[in-house]
């Protein structure tokens, strides 16, 4: 891919490199604490990898990156797509030009392995949140598509209890460790 | 179809439903008391790193992209392009062969010579 696609729809090297920079403390700890999440039971791949990768395929114009978008959903997305490619085993090669992530991205993502792999992370994910049944039903409710008073309904709590749930659930996610106290 | 496998889509949405709470959630939340300049200095050190090896792997890329274009197989020349060629380098001076030489030159001889020429420029593009 590189630079030379000629699309106007995408950020040129300068201005994705302005775009990063310009992020502000707390995008960038959310970015951080995004990365964390995908990492989650994952083994040989540390948060900061992640997105330190991204960063470098972005800058290096191996990923996308969008026009009128904000940089924490690039960066989310492309953590994500990331993330994806770790679980399977074969990251694609960062310096063979004609290797696009798209070649790798469908081809044998149903092996067993790759399957064994996501219920592992997902249920790491979930045991984030072990002893804490409401934070936990809340999480189940996310992993289901559900969001705002469709989940609240969904978790047959109050209003009030989902609320104090679902920020629970939240801070886990997030990695916090107490209340108010940096990771 | 996305590809994905039911956990990993379970895992997408948890996701979705994870980043739509951290962005709702206030600044100072999200930095939990940690110092807005250690993260700052972190992403610096993160972003100049990440644009020196996104430069490096460029190059890499550049390098391969050049020697897979070298190995191309060169477009045949008909003879009478080959043959316009050699005469225009004759001209050039850069190689000494008589008119008459060429004129005479068998078919193969020519596209021969007009090979070894494209790969004398290949090494060196100054010298025509």
């Amino acid at each position: 891919m590189g630079w030379n696609s000629g699309d106007p729809g995408r950020l040129n090297h300068q201005e994705v490199q302005d775009s990063l920079a310009q992020l502000s403390e707390a995008d960038l700890r959310r970015a951080e604490r995004i990365a964390g999440f995908l990492v989650h039971g994952l083994t040989g791949i540390e948060g900061e990898d992640l997105l330190q990768e991204v960063y470098i395929k972005l800058l290096s114009g191996d990923r996308r990156f969008p026009r009128g978008v904000r940089t924490l959903h690039v960066l989310k997305s492309a953590m994500e797509s990331e993330a994806s490619n770790a679980r399977k085993g074969r990251r694609a090669s960062p310096i063979d030009p004609r290797l696009q992530l798209a070649d790798v991205d469908s081809a044998d993502r149903r092996s067993p392995e790759v399957e064994l792999l996501a219920r592992q992370q997902l249920e790491s994910l979930l045991a984030t949140c072990s002893g804490d049944p409401d934070a936990e039903l809340v999480m189940l409710v996310w992993a289901d598509g559900l969001c705002g008073a469709e989940a609240c309904a969904a978790t047959g709590l109050g209003a009030k209890e989902f609320d104090a749930a679902r920020k629970r659930a939240t801070r886990k996610l997030a990695g916090f460790e107490v209340q108010g106290g940096a990771r | 179809m996305s590809g994905k496998t039911p956990d990993e889509e379970r895992i997408a949405k948890l996701l979705d439903g994870f980043v739509e709470e951290l962005q709702a959630l206030p600044d100072a939340e999200v930095l939990a008391g940690e110092s807005p300049a250690a993260v700052r200095a972190r992403a610096t050190a993160r972003l100049a790193r990440a644009t020196q090896e996104a430069g490096r792997r460029r190059m890499a890329a550049a390098r391969i992209q050049a020697v897979h274009v070298r190995k191309q197989p060169a477009k045949p020349a008909s003879v009478a392009e080959a043959r316009a060629h050699i005469a225009r380098v004759v001209q050039d001076g850069n190689y000494t062969l008589a008119a008459r030489q060429l004129d005479e030159m068998p078919e193969s001889e020519i596209l021969r010579l007009y090979d070894q020429l494209r790969e004398l420029e290949d090494q060196d593009p100054s010298s025509t």
